[in-house]
């Protein structure tokens, strides 16, 4: 019932499509009580998607939008380990279907979107420094103790592709996807949007390999700017 | 007929939908459960025990990428076992030793150890295996020491020549003797011995030995034609060391393979592997351009192997003798790297714990690709000391080394 009258037709139906680009903060959510001196921190990305948008009628549409997304986090040493760090870059294909819902005036308006998603996680990269027990400082107990892990040991600075591997690595992911945003139609061929929009995984980004598993799961909070184009407009209509 | 809702009413169901749908989503993901550190389970009981060390070996142990024992089977079938283990007694003791030794026996990691605190018993996965192939495994050691006392320093070293001594230093809060004997031997070949990796803690007997051999090295002579560092029967030692030696006969960094530790509570969590280098001593080195020999055996282990491997990758260095032990992955504190050893159940039996675990904090790769633990370094050529050229008053070991630097 709720989907009939959600998609209630009326002769305004249009077909959108355009291109979305803008930032995110990722999280990895998952729990590292076991590790000392340990914390994983949230990182930025980038997003750059195509969004695909079906306007059943003034307030309701239903919307596509297949992008590449980044998924990024970082583990942080702490206290004696300071500067021990990995920031892993995951790239992400990514496909939200979602209903968008709108409400406002005729030009500007806002909108809310809900619908799930499935990615697939295509690309990582790790990037980070760890103290390397086979190059010790050899001067390092001459004079003092070490202040810190990396003065004990030099550090091994790293910036290279991630190898997936199959037995832990789950590369997909679905999750659910809400947003809010603002659009300013420009006129009846171009539409502004700016618009937030929080993706939270459901799948583990690991596969089920290990007895007592402790999750992993992506939840990321991005912001992005873009534009629509009626291609009934500016084609002419399809029907 | 259908009705299109009103903008509030639009908006509320919209709320209304959002919130049942985030509802259903959150509860999709699974419990984030504290994976507690194994140190902090109060081990006040034989399932808590086993529940800590199976979780402290399941996030530490760092060779999980290479070892062929199926940890959850551990756990599905020890589990009960230790359920069934009520109270504290010497019965249940008993089997619970037996237990934790029969779920790690098929280890790979030859430094591994178990120390049982309650009754002092220890148990070494590669030491029962070692002796399951070979019953005269550790007994064939004697060898080495033998060959020291009686053949090397009086047959071999030119009497002129001849520095030894013996220390007691400390090794893993034991008292350790410390033994170095260095010469040349035919007045061609300058020799090294000395049984552990502690050349930091040498003393009034040791140090004399050090710096003659270095001494030597700085100023080789001409007539001196190969250098043979003997490290059969080393155990290992200090890390330090690996640049003291092998750094004070090159001039420039030498790659000998890589290493890499856990970055992460999951068996399969590491970093990249990390090139492993020696640098040539910060105090001074020359570029040693005669053969370089290392002696090495089957109790050659750890930090013995790794100065075996660093002295092989050398374009002038060989490594004759037989395939050492195989434990060659780095230890550390477990915080350095968040793996490596842990003691369980500290808190219901104090500061020494139930159980501690030694073992190694990294996985070592020669610079060929191979990981050579739990199979042991093989040698260049081969050559293996016996009864009966002991009897005979010949080290067949040495003679392979002065056989070569002689063709060289």
């Amino acid at each position: 019932m709720v989907f009939l009258l959600l998609i209630s037709y009326t002769s305004k139906a249009q077909f959108y499509l355009g291109i979305e680009a803008g930032g995110n903060k990722n999280y990895l959510i998952t729990n590292n009580s076991a590790q000392s001196f340990t914390t994983y921190n949230s990182a930025s990305g980038i997003s750059i998607g195509i969004p695909v948008l079906y306007q059943f009628n003034e307030w309701f549409a239903l919307q596509a939008s297949p992008s590449y997304t980044q998924k990024n986090y970082q583990i942080n040493r702490t206290g004696f380990f300071q500067g021990i760090y990995q920031k892993n870059t995951n790239g992400y294909i990514q496909l939200p279907i979602m209903g968008n819902f709108s409400f406002g005036g005729e030009q500007l308006r806002g909108y809310a979107n809900l619908g799930l998603y499935g990615a697939y996680w295509l690309s990582g990269n790790v990037k980070g420094t760890e103290p390397n027990i086979l190059n010790p400082n050899d001067t390092a107990y001459s004079s003092s103790n070490p202040s810190s892990a990396l003065n004990e040991n030099y550090g091994y600075s790293y910036n290279e592709k991630y190898t997936f591997s199959n037995i832990k690595d789950n590369r997909l992911e679905l999750g659910w996807v809400a947003g809010m945003g603002i659009s300013y139609e420009v006129n009846s061929s171009y539409r502004f949007f700016i618009e937030g929009k929080y993706t939270g995984s459901f799948t583990d980004q690991q596969k089920k390999y290990q007895t007592n598993q402790v999750p992993r799961y992506n939840d990321t909070f991005g912001i992005s700017i873009g534009c629509l184009f009626s291609l009934d407009n500016l084609f002419g209509s399809f029907y | 007929m259908i009705r299109i809702p009103s903008f509030k009413n639009k908006f509320l169901l919209l709320i209304a939908f959002s919130l049942v749908i985030a509802f259903s989503f959150s509860s999709c993901r699974k419990d984030l459960t504290a994976s507690n550190n194994a140190q902090n389970y109060p081990g006040d009981s034989y399932p808590d025990l086993f529940q800590a060390f199976w979780s402290g070996m399941n996030s530490n142990y760092v060779f999980w990428g290479i070892d062929s024992t199926d940890w959850d089977k551990m756990y599905t079938t020890y589990k009960p076992l230790f359920d069934n283990l009520k109270v504290f007694n010497n019965a249940n003791e008993t089997l619970a030793e037996q237990y934790f030794s029969e779920m790690t026996k098929g280890l790979v990691d030859s430094h591994y150890n178990l120390t049982f605190e309650l009754t002092g018993n220890s148990f070494s996965p590669s030491e029962n295996r070692l002796l399951n192939i070979n019953p005269n495994y550790f007994t064939d050691s004697t060898f080495p020491g033998a060959v020291l006392d009686s053949l090397i320093p009086k047959k071999y070293i030119d009497a002129a020549t001849l520095v030894q001594g013996v220390d007691t230093i400390t090794l893993d809060g034991s008292a350790t003797a410390f033994k170095a004997v260095s010469g040349t031997i035919n007045n061609s070949i300058l020799y090294l011995y000395f049984n552990n990796f502690a050349i930091s803690q040498a003393s009034t007997n040791t140090q004399p030995v050090f710096n003659y051999f270095f001494s030597m090295i700085h100023n080789l002579p001409n007539y001196i034609k190969g250098v043979v560092i003997d490290l059969r029967g080393n155990g290992g030692g200090e890390i330090a060391d690996l640049d003291y030696l092998v750094g004070q006969m090159i001039t420039s960094q030498l790659n000998i393979g890589y290493t890499r530790a856990k970055n992460g509570i999951g068996r399969l969590d590491y970093t990249p592997w990390a090139p492993a280098v020696v640098k040539p001593w910060v105090g001074g080195s020359v570029k040693i351009t005669v053969p370089i020999v290392a002696l090495a055996d089957h109790l050659s282990a750890s930090m013995a192997e790794l100065t075996t491997m660093a002295i092989k990758t050398l374009p002038n260095g060989k490594f004759i003798g037989t395939r050492t032990y195989g434990a060659n992955g780095p230890l550390a504190p477990s915080v350095y790297y968040n793996g490596g050893q842990f003691t369980i159940g500290t808190g219901a039996f104090g500061s020494t714990g139930y159980l501690f675990t030694y073992t190694s904090s990294t996985m070592f790769k020669y610079i060929n690709g191979e990981i050579y633990e739990g199979k042991g370094v093989p040698p260049d050529i081969y050559a293996r000391e016996t009864t009966a050229a002991y009897q005979s008053g010949s080290d067949l070991v040495v003679d392979a080394a002065i056989n070569y630097i002689k063709s060289h």
